[in-house]
């Protein structure tokens, strides 16, 4: 009896959650003229690097820290600087964060976004960065369902995350 | 003058913060940001609350349903405001870090708006555009928070598309897209424009007030300045962008 009970309501709970995404569903239309960038959890896990210092391509958000300066490069990570001279910045490393859009330093510990992760890494030499703790979907929303010309893409979570669009003609 | 050895301050470098803490400091346009031991992030509807006393060992503690559209944050005296496309909330976390406590919401026309705060007032930015409401303006305005339960705007001042801002007392600067970086002399609601420097696009700005040492970055890179009282910005260095 009691796993009968169970079976309705899993039966109930199922259709509820179908109507529900059928609602939220949205109406197949013209494609998306982009492509979107898949990470797995375990991709995921492992995507901080270490790289040397790199040219700003696309700087986000800014970050002071004596005596030092991070810049976001827009969803590909922290380029970190000695920034003890402003009138001459010294480049020291490019730590690689997929996702990455906002920073944030508490002594010596850089928290970023990770895609959809909160990630503690310890800066104590920026140039030898060592990612010390993870919060994994921290950040749920940041997983970008949708693509943004706002046109129409079936999402596969087989997949993973989605870290960013790229125009497919590029 | 630029030595590294001055004490860190939290709140932005607020001097008048309950105490210097170990954080660093971002830009109007963050969405992280550290107080009172705590990382408080925001993200389209929600606030979020870790313990990061152990630094090392961030702890989730919760989630705080805000809004819609939350873009940025901003920490000043013990308060948390946070700009939202239909406006500003103010919260407390004087008393309960973990537990910020809604103090008003200041509500005006959907548009993109980070904050920042000094004294009896905070700044708002409204911009229109891609991401946002066409049918928005553009403006920056002045709140009066001396009741932060009652918060009322007090004057506004025209701009072409903005994005953040920083204050230093009386100067306020503020990045107008590509028209640049304006400054302005701020009496509460009056603004007085003082110069722009139009030959660049300006996103973000940090003002570190001990240091009259601003941090500005757009699509062109990141340039460094030294301000004075009056407004006039000193050139200091630019990190360009590699075009290739």
């Amino acid at each position: 009896m009691s796993k009968l009970k169970l079976l309705t309501y899993c039966l109930l709970l199922l259709g509820v959650t179908a109507c529900y995404n059928l609602s939220e569903e949205v109406v197949p239309g013209k494609p998306t003229e982009f492509e979107p960038l898949y990470i797995t959890r375990s991709a995921l896990n492992s995507s901080i690097q270490k790289k040397p210092a790199q040219p700003l391509k696309k700087p986000g958000k800014i970050y002071v820290r004596d005596p030092y300066l991070f810049i976001n490069e827009q969803l590909k990570g922290v380029h970190i600087f000695d920034n003890r001279n402003p009138r001459s910045p010294r480049p020291l490393a490019f730590i690689e964060v997929p996702g990455c859009v906002d920073m944030a330093v508490k002594n010596n510990i850089l928290y970023v976004d990770n895609v959809v992760d909160l990630v503690a890494i310890d800066i104590t030499n920026p140039e030898q960065p060592r990612e010390v703790h993870r919060i994994a979907e921290a950040f749920p929303q940041a997983n970008r369902l949708f693509p943004p010309d706002g046109l129409y893409y079936e999402h596969d979570s087989t997949k993973g995350y989605i870290v960013e669009w790229i125009p497919k003609n590029d | 003058m630029w030595s590294c050895d001055s004490h860190d301050t939290d709140f932005r470098g607020n001097p008048d913060s309950a105490s210097a803490m170990p954080g660093g400091q971002g830009g109007s346009m963050a969405r992280f940001t550290i107080a009172a031991d705590r990382l408080y992030t925001v993200d389209r509807n929600n606030l979020r609350v870790f313990n990061i006393e152990n630094a090392e060992q961030p702890n989730f503690v919760q989630s705080v349903q805000v809004g819609f559209d939350i873009e940025t944050i901003f920490p000043y005296q013990n308060r948390l405001f946070i700009g939202s496309m239909a406006g500003m909330f103010i919260y407390d976390i004087r008393f309960s870090p973990d537990n910020p406590t809604f103090l008003s919401n200041y509500e005006h026309i959907t548009a993109c708006d980070p904050v920042v705060a000094e004294g009896n007032y905070a700044y708002v930015t409204l911009r229109s555009g891609r991401d946002c409401n066409f049918e928005a303006i553009n403006e920056v305005q002045a709140i009066d928070i001396s009741d932060a339960r009652n918060p009322f705007q007090v004057g506004s001042f025209p701009l072409s598309g903005p994005y953040g801002l920083g204050i230093d007392e009386n100067l306020l600067f503020i990045c107008d897209g590509d028209v640049g970086l304006k400054v302005f002399n701020i009496d509460g609601g009056n603004f007085t424009p003082l110069r722009t420097i139009n030959n660049i696009n300006a996103f973000d700005v940090i003002v570190r007030k001990d240091r009259k040492h601003l941090l500005l970055v757009g699509n062109d890179g990141l340039f460094q300045y030294e301000y004075q009282p009056e407004g006039t910005l000193d050139w200091l260095s630019t990190i360009a962008i590699n075009r290739d």
